[in-house]
């Protein structure tokens, strides 16, 4: 004699055992299962046919469990990209403040400070970059817009982007130097350094990286 | 039948159409989606709640559980603000597909 009741508990058991570990997803589908098995039902089903055709159509437990992980994997990503874009801006902002005290007294930044100071404002454009992909991913938007730009042509792209980089050292390298002989850093030269480094990763991303990328 | 890719595409902008109309359930809208396309769109049954917790997790739903009729729990969902925006979008780039389609095809006739 079929028993309805059974043949659910062993099916939330097959479930069960193909990781569907989390409640809420089970409870979930058993209500759509006993919806659909009730539908079957009123249609002249007898209770196992029933049952054997609805918990085939809800999909096999392992597929299943796939789909529910890469919904919580996408989640999961969002969250931790959150987390170390906050830890990322406050440390950044932590380590700009004793170069950035030091500059506004003396007006030069002392070698290990000026090292700290490069690092904190890395990590404050690389938070701020991870915020971007967060809050204003570019597919969210339109995909239409993306098909309109053209891509520009990879050869002048690389020449732009080697005469942005030549540009970009030509600015670093003074202050380098002073930092080298001097064990610091004037004002102006900072100004030019940093704005040297904005070059730089301009023109190696311009260089190195190709228009299409696949979105992932 | 709709081929898979078109399936899948689509799935986001009918269950958010599905919810402009008032909250829902799973089950519901899996049934909706059938009798509205003629059972011409079929989603695999489970494979609709992914979605949902997906989409839940991105702002555009919200859900609550609650009782049936017959006093089963059941989960329910309904449109967050987020959600009405998408659903805009959505259907402006759908209908730009649509319109562009039946532009060429009615070329094609003259």
């Amino acid at each position: 004699m079929f028993d309805l009741e059974q043949s659910l508990a062993d099916w939330r058991q097959q479930m069960l055992a193909a990781g569907l570990q989390t409640p809420v997803p089970l409870e979930e589908l058993e209500s759509h299962l006993r919806d659909e098995i009730e539908r079957q039902m009123e249609s002249g089903l007898n209770a196992q046919t029933a049952f054997e055709i609805s918990s085939r159509q809800i999909g096999h437990p392992q597929t299943l469990n796939r789909e529910f992980k890469k919904s919580e994997r996408a989640f999961m990503n969002r969250t931790a990209k959150i987390y170390t874009g906050i830890i990322g801006l406050s440390a950044g902002a932590a380590l700009l403040i004793p170069g950035s005290i030091q500059l506004r007294d003396e007006l030069v930044m002392a070698n290990g400070r000026l090292g700290l100071w490069l690092i904190g404002a890395f990590l404050l454009c690389w938070s701020s970059a991870l915020f971007q992909q967060v809050f204003f991913p570019k597919t969210f938007n339109s995909e239409f817009d993306e098909a309109k730009k053209k891509p520009a042509k990879q050869p002048v792209k690389t020449g732009a982007g080697m005469v942005v980089l030549l540009i970009g050292a030509a600015l670093v390298m003074p202050a380098v130097a002073q930092a080298w002989q001097k064990d610091g850093v004037e004002f102006a030269a900072l100004g030019r350094m940093v704005f040297g480094f904005a070059l730089l990763i301009t023109g190696s991303l311009l260089t190195f990286c190709p228009y299409q990328k696949s979105r992932a | 039948m709709l081929n898979k890719e078109l399936v899948a595409a689509s799935t986001e902008p009918l269950i958010l159409s599905l919810l402009a109309g008032g909250e829902s359930y799973g089950y519901a809208l899996t049934q909706e989606v059938k009798r509205l396309s003629g059972d011409k769109i079929e989603w695999t049954d489970g494979m609709l709640y992914p979605v949902l917790h997906r989409m839940e997790r991105r702002g555009l739903i919200k859900s609550r559980w609650g009782e049936s009729e017959t006093g089963r729990k059941r989960k329910y969902y309904s449109l967050k603000k987020n959600g009405k925006t998408a659903m805009a979008r959505h259907h402006e780039q759908w209908s730009l597909v649509h319109s562009v389609l039946a532009g060429l095809r009615k070329e094609q006739y003259v």
